[in-house]
This record gives C-alpha cells, structure tokens and sequence, in this order.
C-alpha cells in the first residue's frame, strides 16, 4: 500500500515546490538565518577586503614613485609602511606602544577589576548596590573624558596653550607625567577596568561558596582553594576580559591623541589618523590591515587557551549558597580603598572637567576667573568658530540632534537584529548554520575601532553595484555603528533566548499562526528585557563613540564626539570639555536606565 | 523535541554552505574594485567676459543658499554679511586643509556635493589634489580682472598673508632675542620654539620647500653671518639644512596656532619660547591675556607670505551664488573680515590694512620670503619627501 512518504515522493515537480514554499513560508528561520549570515558576512568581510585592495593598489598622485598605473596593483605602499626609512616612525614605534599600552592596560585594569570585583561580591562590604553602579560609571563616560581631565590638571609649557592646573599653582609636572605613555595607560586603565569588573564579578556571583567550603574542610589552605577551584571558574571570564580590552585598546583613538601626538608618542590608531589627515588612501590601508592582524591574533590566542574550558558550565545556579567573607580590621581599608577608586575614577574626572568649563584661566581661583559664559553666553570673543555657550549654540544643538537621531536608530536597529540573531541561533542550533551565525555575529571584534572606520571608508566611498556612495550620509554612520555593536545585541538576544522553550512558539503554530505574528505576538513580548539590553547597551556605547566615526563625520553630519575633538583642535578647551560632560550625562541617564532594566543585561551584553 | 538529520538536511545544508561560500568570495571580488575615481582631469579656468553682475545676482538669488570653506573662522563673519546684502542664505564653516580636501573629493566622487565654494591657504593641495582632478575651478570675474595681477589670477589668490616669528616683549623689552634665522636652531632655544605642527599646517611644509628653493642661498649667506664660517654640510643646500636642524632642535609642536601664541605670550613666564604664527594671532593677543610682537629685524626674512585661495567646487550646488561670493570677497567690503586679521587683498583696488598687521611688519616684499603660486605643483610633488624628512628629523 502506497505511504503517504511513497506518494509524496510520486508528486509531480509543481506541487511539491509548492509545498516546500508554503512549508518555507510557514518556517521561514532557516532562510532568513542565511539571508542574516551572508548579509553580516558582507557586512564584515566586504570592508576589510576594500581596504587590504586600497592597500595594494596605486592611487592618485603615486604613480610615478610606485611605478605602476593607477589601480595597478603594487607593494609600493606595503613596503613604505613595513621597511622604508620612515618605517619606524609610521608602524614599528607606534606598534610596540600600543602593544605595551594595552599589555599594561590589560593587566592593570584585570587586577583592579577582578580585586573590585572580589570585594565587592565576596566580602561584607557595605554599599555594594550604590559601588555595583558606580564602578561601571568609568566605562560610560567616553574613553577620551579621562584624557581631558588629566589634561585640565597636568598639562605643562610642552604644548603652549593655556597652563594646567598644577602648573598655574605652581607645579610643574615632568613631560613624562603629563603626556605620553604614563598618562595614556593610566587613562585607558581607569576606562576599561569596569569590562574586568562586571565579568569577574558576574564569575565570582556564580560560583557556589560550597565548593570552595567543601576544600577548606578537606583541609586546603587558601591559596590552594584559589589556585585550583576559583581559578579556574574564573578562568573563561578573565579571558573574556583580556580579549576585550586588549582589542578596545588597540583600536581607541581619543586618548592617545591628545595625550600622545604633543610629544610624538604614537600609537598605531593615531598612526593610521595621520595617514588619513595626510590624504595618503594607501598607507592608511596597510596599517589598518595590520591593527586588525593584531586584533585577530589575540582573538585566536584567546579561543585557543580557553580550548578546554569552554566545554564546561560554571555551576551553581540552583542552592548556589553565597557566604560572604567578614571583613573584620581590614573593612575601613577596604571601604576607603573602593570609594577611593570611585572618587578618582568619576568623581574627580567629572569635577575638574566641570571646573574648567567655567574658569577663564585655568587654576586661578579668584572670582573674576569665573564664569558661566562657555555654557550661556551670546558671544564669546575669539572664539569665532562656536562664538555662542554650549547650550545657544547652534552648532551643538545640530551635533545633539544628529547624535541623538543616528544613535536612536542604531540601538533600535541592533536591538531588532540582535534578538532575531539569537532567535535564529537558539533555534536553528541543530542546524551547521547556528554556529557560522554565531560566530559571524562576533566577528565585528575582530576589527578595532578606528580601523573599522578605515575600512568603511574604502569600501563605501564609491557606489558599488545597488548601493550608492555613503561617504557623508547619516547612513554611513548608523551603519557602522549597528555592525560594530552588533556583538553586544546578539550577545544579549542569544542568552535572553536560551531561557525561551519552543512550546509558545508551538502552541501558536497549532493554532495556525504565521512566522510574523509569532515573532511579533509571543516572542517579542516575552524577551523585553533582552531586546531592551540589546537597544540600550548599542545607545550608550554609540554615543559615546569617537574612534569608529572620527574619520567617517563630516560637517553636515557631525556627532557630539567629533565636535568635542574638532573644539579641541582649535584649542577651545572649555567648550570641548563642555561637550564631553554633556555626552556623559546622556551616557549617564541610560545607564541608570539599564540598571533599572535589570542588572543582568549589562553584564549579558558584555559576554558575561 | 528532537530532530533527527536525515541524509536530505545533509544535502540541503551543503548546498547552504556552498551557498554562502559563493556568495562571499562574490562579496569579496566586488569589494575589491579600487575606491579612487579621477573625474575630468583639466584645470579649468573660466574668466567670462561675458560677466554681468547683475544677472548672476539675480539667478544667485534664485538659488536661495549657499556653503562656503574656510581656514579662517573669519568666513562666518563674512557670510552673515553676505546674506544681509544680497538676501541669500550664507553658511560659512572653518576647516582645515586636509578637511576640506577629503570633503570636497569625497562629494563630488559621491555626486552629492554640498559645499559651493573653497578658501584654502594649501596651494599645493589646491593645485595638486583637487584642481589637476577636476574637483574644483578657478574662476575670475571679468569686472575684477585688470586689477588682479597674473600671478594671483591662475589659480585666484584672494589674499595674502603672513607667517612671522614672535617674541614675549613683556621678558623681552629691548627687542626681539634673536636677530638671525638660524638662531632659531640654536642650542639656545632647543625646545623653545613653537609653532603649529607641519603635518597639520602643511603650509609650513610648502615654506621649508620654498626655503630649499629660493631661500637656499640667502640662507647661506645668513649662515655665514651667524657662525662667521661658510656651512658645511650634507644636506643638498642651506635650505635643507636649515630644516634638518629645526626639526632636531626639539620644536614645541602644537596642534593649533593659538597654542603657540599662549605659549609665546602667557603672562608670568621667565622664559618663554619663540614661535612662528599667524598675523592673526597679534590682534587677538590682548584679549587672550598675551603678550606678542614680531621679530623685526631677522634675517634674512622675518616669516613668509602666502596667498589664500578661492575655487568653486564642481557641480556646486549653487554656481551663481558661489560667483557671487567670489566677486564679493574680492571687494573692499567682502575681505574686510578677513583683512582685520592683517594682510592685502589680491585686488588691488582694495587698500591693503597695514594698520591691522603686527608693528613692525611693514612691507610684505622684501622682509617675507613668498610662496610662489607658480611653485603650487613642485610644493605638492616635494610634499611627500619633505614631510619624511622632517618626521626622520625631528624625532
């Protein structure tokens, strides 16, 4: 008798590629995950490859010394870059820097963390809601406020200028205190040390203090228990740690320019701008390609060591019992040690860059030195190209309103795609395409920051096929910045889908509902807060983004970041300084924000 | 609920991998086609004799709007008046050189320009990146023509300009400290000269050029001078050497112009550098709280001049209006902004405000050395060299 198999396979070619369209139709997840996987594809891997064919091939104005035709391709570039005499200043010197700058970073900002960290899920300490938010605030202000900040109160005769602080008063701070790579580290550090804090912290909270009870009762002594049971719990969200900082580092552009260009003390993301401010396409490629090498190399060290340990689960999710230490002689210490950490690291960043928007000169504290004219005023004299304060400006209204309407979008966008990421990871996990997803979703780490932009450049400076030249569109710039953050949202929307059974899903199926409404009527709803950490944590990120748009902003276009790196060009330093403070406090408001959202998804975002 | 991968799935997710395989070995053949397009690549210099004021006013009028470029932030200034006579929307925005560079190439290889007309004080780059590639125009009126001399009129030169060394005369009452040039190299002043950075200011860069070129040999003989010897070196000429100490005497290389006036001219200092900016920054000296005066009697010059550039961007958005603005800025009414912060107009019916440069600059010819805009395409060739030289020096 003929199975209803047997018949199926009987039918004629039109019907069963009308059954399989209206199957496709009804289960569409697999189509739309390679349609998602080859469009993320593009969207990583076209850039990089426009911008390693940028690097080897002759552009205008270099035929002669390249000796080839234009488009040709050469090594001319490559050679400049890697073994020219100007070799050493354009690549070799700024590589060591920034790989001793972001090893030093790493390493500090990995120990303070993890030791806040420790003190702060482990002990007795009291106050630990207020330090949980506090600690991260470092990490939402933007990477370069820190830089500004040590500015206002070192800056010495090196560069004219206005005076710092310390040097009004009568200090004069060395030139390897005020600038360089002392400044540049200490900086990154006290910006990036929050990545360490909330992954370790995360760690600390899951692990059950049975197990480490259970040793002390077989008779370990502590540093056995540290070395052979917490160790190796913290081990993957250590690495995690080292990987993103090592590869922010890399990329960060704002602090080692203001710090590091006045006495030449280059890294390779201001290496790369240079080139760029130089009209040179062709060297600016090679050393983009080269910072995206570094980048991927630590990305493989890192899979490569965490090999065995991410065939485990950290343990302890249910009757995880959590005995925090007592502190006893050592909780004052403690206490100050950590509000300490906060004072220098918000409080007085925050105060001394207030300050120097409303001082004249820098560091004289007599009345007249004081003045709410940077903010209010109609007319500051000889500062012709923001002549109105801050807050009349047009031109930092227009900034406000590009940020904040590109910035919108970007989170939305990576919100949305985000969750339709994880959905599609979570549930396509039996399929080959749920890892390639996955892993093509992380791949914007691969590519720091400003070499992000460099690639971007190249790629959509020129119409290709459908799409339009971008160069100097608001949407150039959402682009970028959704594919950058696009691993923070998936992140967050394939956790918050791991928790979400198929039954729902099922059921609404049964009763004949389609894909969209699915989608749209059972999943969206449930995953609110996965899909908000997937909106919120892109916004604040993009907002506070300089070294990813620095090159991509024009003057119709222009972001409050850029606008605050443009006002220090022209060395209007209290409307620069202005600018990062209002740029904060927006970071700001959306931070507490999240944090009314839920706590967890800042820390799922980050890849806890 | 399980799914179990049958030998179909097997297939279909092969013909998936070799899906996406294909389809980004396309993706990476398409994104390999060269980002650099050279639109028309002649210098295209209009001077209608058929100019009637009148007229172009009307269609600029029409157009309604109009951006314009500038180093100077003197343009906003320039373009509020604008907009008063003629009724037209003027916006105008400061930038520096490679800014406006990678602006304008960029729009115009997007075909969505927005800016209509350029001021740049780079000839070189003017010259070399965007007039050689079609990118811009020059253009002068007819009306005005007869009173621009030949060298300012290809490209237009709108306005000349000065780059001198200054002195703190509050430390210094009796005069300039140095009376020669390569003072400025001396160990005496190792790391007390300022000046904007050359890569930032690429006029410096044309300046060091010239003083290979012209300025070789009254180096030369200003050497001899200053150390009572002929110069020995290894360098080509006195012109390189002169740089190549320069840029080794540890220079206060700043990002901005006022940065090297604050640091010449803050008060309280006991020894403040020397630094070498712009005309503009004497007059605003006083309200910066610093303290400036010029050099005036170095030899063999006292700074260089320069000339600024005006061009209209192809496919402006608005041509009239952007002919319009280049008559206006060359009238006595147009350059006044600009001319408060010293300097001559091109047009020579426009009386140059001698009282607006820094005392002690009297006459442009012969203290000044000058940036030949008939050098612009040997400045922009050089750049390159030049600017090696100097980074593999200074460091």
């Amino acid at each position: 008798m003929p199975t209803a198999v047997d018949e199926q396979r009987t039918r004629p070619t039109k019907s069963r590629i009308r059954y399989r369209l209206t199957v496709a139709g009804r289960e569409p997840t697999l189509l739309i995950g390679i349609i998602l996987t080859v469009l993320l594809l593009y969207l990583v891997v076209a850039p990089i490859a426009a911008m390693l064919s940028d690097g080897f091939r002759v552009h205008y104005g270099d035929e002669e010394i390249a000796g080839a035709r234009i488009g040709e391709a050469t090594l001319y570039y490559a050679d400049r870059v890697f073994s020219s005499p100007i070799s050493q200043i354009m690549l070799w010197e700024p590589l060591v820097n920034t790989l001793v700058a972001a090893v030093s970073v790493t390493i500090l900002g990995l120990s303070l963390g993890g030791g806040l960290a420790w003190l702060v899920t482990r002990t007795d300490l009291p106050g630990k809601r207020w330090l949980g938010t506090a600690l991260i605030i470092p990490y939402m202000l933007p990477s370069w406020t820190f830089a500004l900040a040590w500015l206002a109160v070192f800056k010495n005769r090196r560069v004219g200028g206005q005076a710092g602080l310390l040097e009004t008063i009568g200090f004069t701070p060395p030139d390897w205190l005020a600038y360089g790579r002392v400044p540049i580290i200490v900086c990154l550090t006290m910006h990036y040390f929050p990545f360490a804090f909330l992954l370790v912290s995360n760690a600390l909270r899951r692990i059950d203090s049975q197990l480490e009870e259970s040793a002390r009762i077989l008779g370990a002594p502590r540093w056995v228990i540290a070395r052979r049971i917490i160790g190796p719990l913290l081990l993957p969200a250590l690495m995690s740690g080292v990987l993103l900082t090592f590869s922010r580092v890399i990329g960060t552009f704002g602090t080692p320019y203001l710090l590091g260009l006045p006495v030449n003390h280059t890294l390779l993301s201001t290496s790369l701008y240079q080139s760029f401010r130089q009209g040179a396409p062709g060297t600016m490629a090679v050393i983009a390609a080269v910072i995206v090498a570094v980048g991927v190399s630590i990305l493989i060290a890192d899979t490569w060591l965490l090999r065995e340990h991410r065939k485990f689960v950290t343990v302890g999710t249910k009757g995880a019992m959590h005995r925090p230490l007592t502190l006893r002689g050592l909780r004052m210490p403690a206490i100050g040690s950590v509000w300490g950490v906060v004072a220098l690291t918000v409080v007085v960043p925050a105060a001394v860059l207030l300050l120097s928007t409303i001082s004249r000169v820098p560091g004289r504290f007599n009345a007249d030195n004081f003045t709410l004219d940077f903010w209010i005023a109609d007319h500051i004299s000889h500062q012709d190209a923001l002549p109105q304060g801050l807050l009349r400006s047009p031109e930092m209204l227009s900034a406000t309103w590009n940020t904040l309407r590109i910035v919108v979008i970007t989170a939305v966008v990576c919100g949305i795609v985000g969750l339709l990421i994880g959905y599609l990871v979570v549930r396509l996990a039996h399929s080959r395409l749920s890892p390639v997803l996955r892993q093509v979703s992380f791949l914007p780490y691969l590519v720091p920051g400003i070499a992000f932009a460099a690639a971007y450049l190249s790629l959509f400076a020129v119409a290709r096929g459908p799409i339009p030249a971008l160069y100097g569109t608001m949407f150039l710039l959402i682009l970028v910045l959704v594919v950058q953050h696009i691993p923070y949202s998936s992140r967050a929307g394939i956790s918050g889908m791991m928790q979400l059974g198929r039954e729902p899903e099922e059921a609404a199926q049964i009763c004949g509902a389609g894909w969209f409404s699915r989608i749209g009527r059972i999943v969206i709803p449930i995953q609110k807060g996965a899909l908000a950490a997937g909106v919120i944590l892109p916004f604040i990120s993009s907002v506070k983004e300089l070294s990813a748009v620095i090159m991509l902003a024009t003057p119709g276009t222009e972001l409050l970041t850029t606008l605050s790196l443009r006002l220090n060009d022209y060395a209007y330093t209290q409307a620069a300084n202005g600018v990062v403070l209002v740029i904060a406090v927006i970071a700001l408001v959306f931070t507490w924000l999240a944090q009314r959202i839920g706590r967890g998804s800042l820390d799922s975002g980050l890849g806890g | 609920m399980s799914i179990d991968v049958t030998s179909r799935d097997r297939r279909r997710l092969r013909r998936v991998g070799l899906a996406t395989t294909i389809t980004t070995i396309s993706a990476l053949l398409a994104a390999c086609s060269t980002s650099d397009q050279a639109p028309s690549a002649e210098i295209d210099q209009v001077s209608d004799t058929t100019f009637d004021l009148a007229e172009v006013t009307k269609a600029a009028k029409e157009e309604g709007e109009i951006n314009v470029y500038n180093n100077s932030s003197s343009v906003e200034d320039v373009a509020a008046n604008y907009s008063e006579k003629f009724g037209i929307d003027a916006t105008g925005t400061k930038a520096g050189v490679s800014e406006m560079v990678e602006k304008v190439t960029r729009e115009v290889d997007a075909g969505r320009v927005t800016v209509s007309v350029i001021q740049i004080e780079d000839g070189a780059a003017l010259e070399g990146q965007l007039l050689g590639r079609g990118y811009v125009e020059s253009w002068v009126p007819s009306d005005l023509a007869p009173k621009i001399d030949p060298e300012n009129s290809d490209p237009l030169a709108y306005i000349w300009r000065a780059l001198t060394v200054a002195y703190n005369p509050d430390v210094y009452p009796e005069g300039c400290p140095i009376s020669n040039m390569w003072e400025l190299t001396d160990p005496k002043w190792k790391g007390h000269v300022a000046f904007q950075d050359p890569r930032l200011k690429t006029n410096l860069l044309n300046w060091f050029i010239e003083l290979t070129e012209s300025g070789a040999k009254p180096l030369e003989a200003a050497y001899k001078d200053y150390a009572g010897e002929p110069l020995d070196s290894e360098e080509d000429n006195a012109g390189w050497e002169f740089v190549a100490r320069l840029a080794a005497n540890d220079p206060i290389l700043t990002d901005s112009d006022s940065d090297a006036a604050a640091a010449t001219g803050a008060a309280g200092q006991e020894n403040p550098p020397l630094s070498i900016l712009s005309s503009a920054k004497y007059n605003d000296a006083e309200s910066d709280g610093n303290s400036l005066a010029v050099c005036k009697n170095l030899k063999p010059w006292i700074g260089v001049a320069y000339p600024k550039y005006m061009a209209i961007v192809k496919d402006a958005p608005a041509p009239n209006a952007a002919k319009l603005w280049v008559h206006y800025v060359l009238t006595k009414e147009g350059i006044a902004p600009e001319l408060e912060d010293g300097g001559y107009s091109a047009n020579t019916g426009v009386p140059p405000a001698t009282e607006n440069d820094p005392k002690g600059l009297t006459d442009f010819d012969s203290q000044l050395l000058r940036l030949d805009p008939d050098h612009n395409l040997m400045y922009w060739d050089r750049r390159q060299s030049m600017s090696d030289f100097w980074q593999v020096n200074v460091d």
